[in-house]
């Protein structure tokens, strides 16, 4: 475990003297600057819940820029045998990447910040849709970073990683839509595994253990198979 | 011929894979087992058994090689990993906490219902007619998740009437947005899906017995089973509808008691005077713990009188309301009332206006006899007044005279003692077809008189649930400087700092 936050602590370092991340940063920042201010000023609603439910959408596609780089990059460049043959263990690289993209992202999000201040200064919000709100997308965003990770595993070309994640992505947040055309109890299952479901009742102001459970469970899953797929390095 | 199969044997396999994808593709679209299906299937086994039988020694290096070993033992902690999380993620989902982190609990559910759920003993079906364009969809589904949080009682499925249109029909169902309730024989229709309604359905067709609600009738009453201008027929219908049965009964007939069933009894504004017998009946039937609510108008005979009320708290004036202020569309006579004063009955009806066509007024006592309990429903302004000369056409305040508002236009009362229950309205026609048919159905005047049977017949856990508003919290109005000030300040601020941040460590490492 401290092997990993060690890892976790040289890829946050590596960020932040990365253009790509701080031109991630400052292009998601300018959007959900825009989002936010246009919400606010047309409903003028002390809320973040719309901010929110539309974040998600572009998150989907940003995710994926901040971990492409991840294990692509050291499979093109062939450090990857380096980190592997260590004595590190396969996961303790997976997870201190991973940790690394989550620190990123919690970091943005911190930057955001800003909006609920202009709410506390300009009405009086109900902090608790605003505290699971950001809850929520901490969660969703890790199961994103993870599902990036995973596609930053599979190849050595940042470029594939990135579109894969997105499209991992996306089907992952949409497959409810397929409950549309099965009938129960089929369908109860992809409205179970969508993305999506999950995420309404934090936009509420509601936790629901069985959400959290889910993305933990996402998280997971994702990070074992991410390692499972740089273990076939050592026998492909 | 085995050698002319190990050369083709690579080229047997692709095809045989084709064959397998091709068949199970055409059963995923047809989903019919036909025979193309089948002999694609089978073509497909076929060749890759016999690329199995032509390179054996390749078959077995895929399954015993280094790669087959490695790859095996992955794939299989792969399965296992995600056998484990499934059942954590099932188990998960069974027995989940919900925490409302609103600070007006927005999302959770009253205690009372909470109380009824717990209480169910057979499953009550739920089910949802929703057209994909129904507004309130989301509304009804994220309620009816509160109530499944809190029980397995409940089986709710949701149909929509344009892709099932049988399935309506079959149902009866002729309105987008009905929720209908059924357990046994019983039925409920739900039109809004709202707490009140929702928990009230439950209750009603979980309850085994009807409650029977009697109208007086021999004495020019309104009539329940009328369908004119002034019969109850609206209101009959309205308590059908909350699973009441109705029925009439004539005092006269009645040799011992009236009815055991009875829920309540409503006396509705007799023209024709008691006889003493039958007033001795209602008024011993209210002294044993009976349920009455009466209503009348100016004029009319106080079938209790007030001498037998005042055991109750209050007395009927002979007087007729004037109200100039607050008059329905500007007739003085027609007082209209948009705040309550606080009882179980009227709680809910805040914001909802009702109004009272030719009213008398009540007396509240200023001392209250022993084991009374009263509680006023409803309140004229301040500028209304009981006119008392009622020969004259001049309607003038003789404040020597007429009695001053806010004057009292309903009451309820309850002995503690006998436990019974009574309600009185100085008027009878706000209940009536013509005053609840012809007027927008946003006024309280029909919800007041259900709410007051509701009373009477001590269905008290479903008066006291209100639905809760949306908590929505606007901000303070911005000037337009303040407007430029977060437009600018949002977009530019926090990516202008990331950017000075970049290009700082960026100078430096240079």
């Amino acid at each position: 475990m401290r092997n990993a936050l060690a890892i976790a602590r040289r890829e946050l370092q590596a960020y932040f003297v990365s253009p790509i991340a701080y031109v991630v940063t400052a292009a998601f920042l300018l959007v959900s600057g825009y989002l936010f201010a246009a919400i606010l000023l047309l409903s003028q609603e002390a809320t973040l819940r719309y901010l929110f439910g539309n974040l998600t959408t572009i998150l989907l596609f940003v995710a994926p820029l901040l971990t492409m780089r991840l294990l692509a990059e050291e499979q093109r460049s062939g450090t990857l045998e380096l980190l592997l043959t260590s004595p590190v263990q396969d996961w303790e690289v997976v997870l201190g990447k991973w940790l690394a993209s989550l620190g990123l992202f919690a970091g943005i999000m911190l930057l955001t910040g800003y909006y609920p201040l202009i709410l506390w200064r300009y009405g009086n919000p109900d902090w608790g849709p605003v505290l699971t709100g950001y809850g929520g997308v901490l969660l969703l965003g890790g199961t994103l970073l993870a599902l990036g990770t995973l596609t930053s595993a599979l190849t050595s070309n940042q470029i594939v990683a990135a579109v894969l994640g997105v499209g991992l992505s996306v089907l992952t947040w949409l497959i409810d839509a397929l409950s549309q055309f099965t009938g129960p109890p089929v369908s109860g299952v992809f409205d179970y595994l969508a993305l999506s479901t999950h995420f309404y009742d934090f936009l509420r102001g509601i936790v629901d253990t069985k959400d959290v459970v889910y993305y933990a469970s996402v998280i997971v899953v994702t990070l074992f198979l991410a390692t499972r797929v740089l273990e076939t390095r050592r026998w492909r | 011929m085995r050698a002319r199969i190990h050369s083709i044997a690579t080229y047997l396999v692709y095809a045989g894979l084709l064959a397998l994808i091709i068949g199970l593709g055409l059963y995923l679209v047809t989903r019919q087992f036909n025979t193309v299906v089948e002999v694609l299937l089978g073509l497909g086994l076929v060749l890759i058994g016999l690329f199995i039988v032509a390179r054996p020694e390749q078959v077995k290096q895929a399954l015993t090689g280094r790669t087959a070993r490695y790859g095996g033992s992955a794939t299989l902690m792969s399965v296992t990993l995600i056998g484990i999380l499934v059942l954590v993620n099932f188990l998960g989902n069974r027995h989940h906490k919900r925490f409302d982190l609103t600070a007006s609990k927005e999302y959770s559910l009253s205690p009372q219902t909470i109380q009824i759920l717990a209480e169910l003993k057979e499953p009550v079906d739920i089910t949802a007619f929703f057209t994909a364009s129904y507004y309130y969809r989301q509304e009804a589904d994220d309620l009816i998740t509160e109530y499944l949080y809190h029980t397995n009682k409940l089986n709710y499925r949701v149909i929509d009437p344009e892709l099932q249109p049988g399935v309506a029909r079959q149902y009866g169902i002729t309105r987008d947005g009905t929720m209908l309730f059924q357990q046994g024989d019983r039925r409920q229709e739900v039109y809004y899906p709202d707490e009140k309604s929702i928990t009230t359905a439950i209750l009603k067709v979980t309850q085994a017995e009807t409650k029977t609600i009697y109208f007086i009738t021999g004495h020019k009453e309104h009539d329940p089973e009328g369908t004119g201008q002034g019969s109850y027929s609206t209101v009959r219908q309205a308590l059908l509808d909350e699973n009441y049965q109705v029925s009439t009964l004539n005092l006269a007939t009645i040799t011992d008691t009236v009815p055991v069933d009875a829920a309540a009894l409503i006396v509705a504004a007799p023209q024709i005077p008691f006889s003493d017998k039958e007033a001795e009946t209602l008024r011993a039937y209210l002294d044993g713990g009976g349920k009455v609510m009466f209503l009348t108008d100016p004029t009319l005979p106080n079938v209790l009188g007030n001498d037998y009320l005042a055991k109750w708290g209050f007395r009927l004036r002979d007087d007729m309301v004037v109200d100039p202020v607050n008059a329905f569309f500007g007739d003085y006579l027609t007082p209209l009332v948009s705040r309550y004063p606080y009882s179980t009955i009227t709680k809910d009806l805040g914001g909802l206006s009702s109004f009272f066509p030719v009213a008398r007024s009540i007396e509240p006592m200023a001392e209250l006899p022993d084991g009374a309990i009263t509680n006023r429903l409803i309140e004229t302004g301040q500028n209304s007044w009981g006119e008392t000369d009622l020969q004259n056409r001049q309607l003038s305040n003789d404040k020597s005279a007429d009695a001053q508002g806010p004057l009292v236009l309903g009451i309820s009362a309850e002995r503690t003692d006998s436990g019974g229950r009574l309600v009185v309205f100085g008027d009878s026609d706000f209940a009536a077809n013509e005053v609840l048919n012809t007027v927008s159905g946003a006024l309280g005047n029909k919800d007041l008189f259900l709410n007051a049977v509701n009373w009477l017949t001590e269905e008290e856990i479903l008066i006291s649930i209100s639905s809760k508003p949306a908590d929505v919290r606007q901000i303070t109005p911005l000037t337009g400087i303040q407007q430029r000030l977060i437009l600018y300040s949002s977009i530019g601020i926090m990516p202008l700092v990331v950017i000075v941040a970049g290009a700082w460590v960026w100078w430096n490492r240079r």
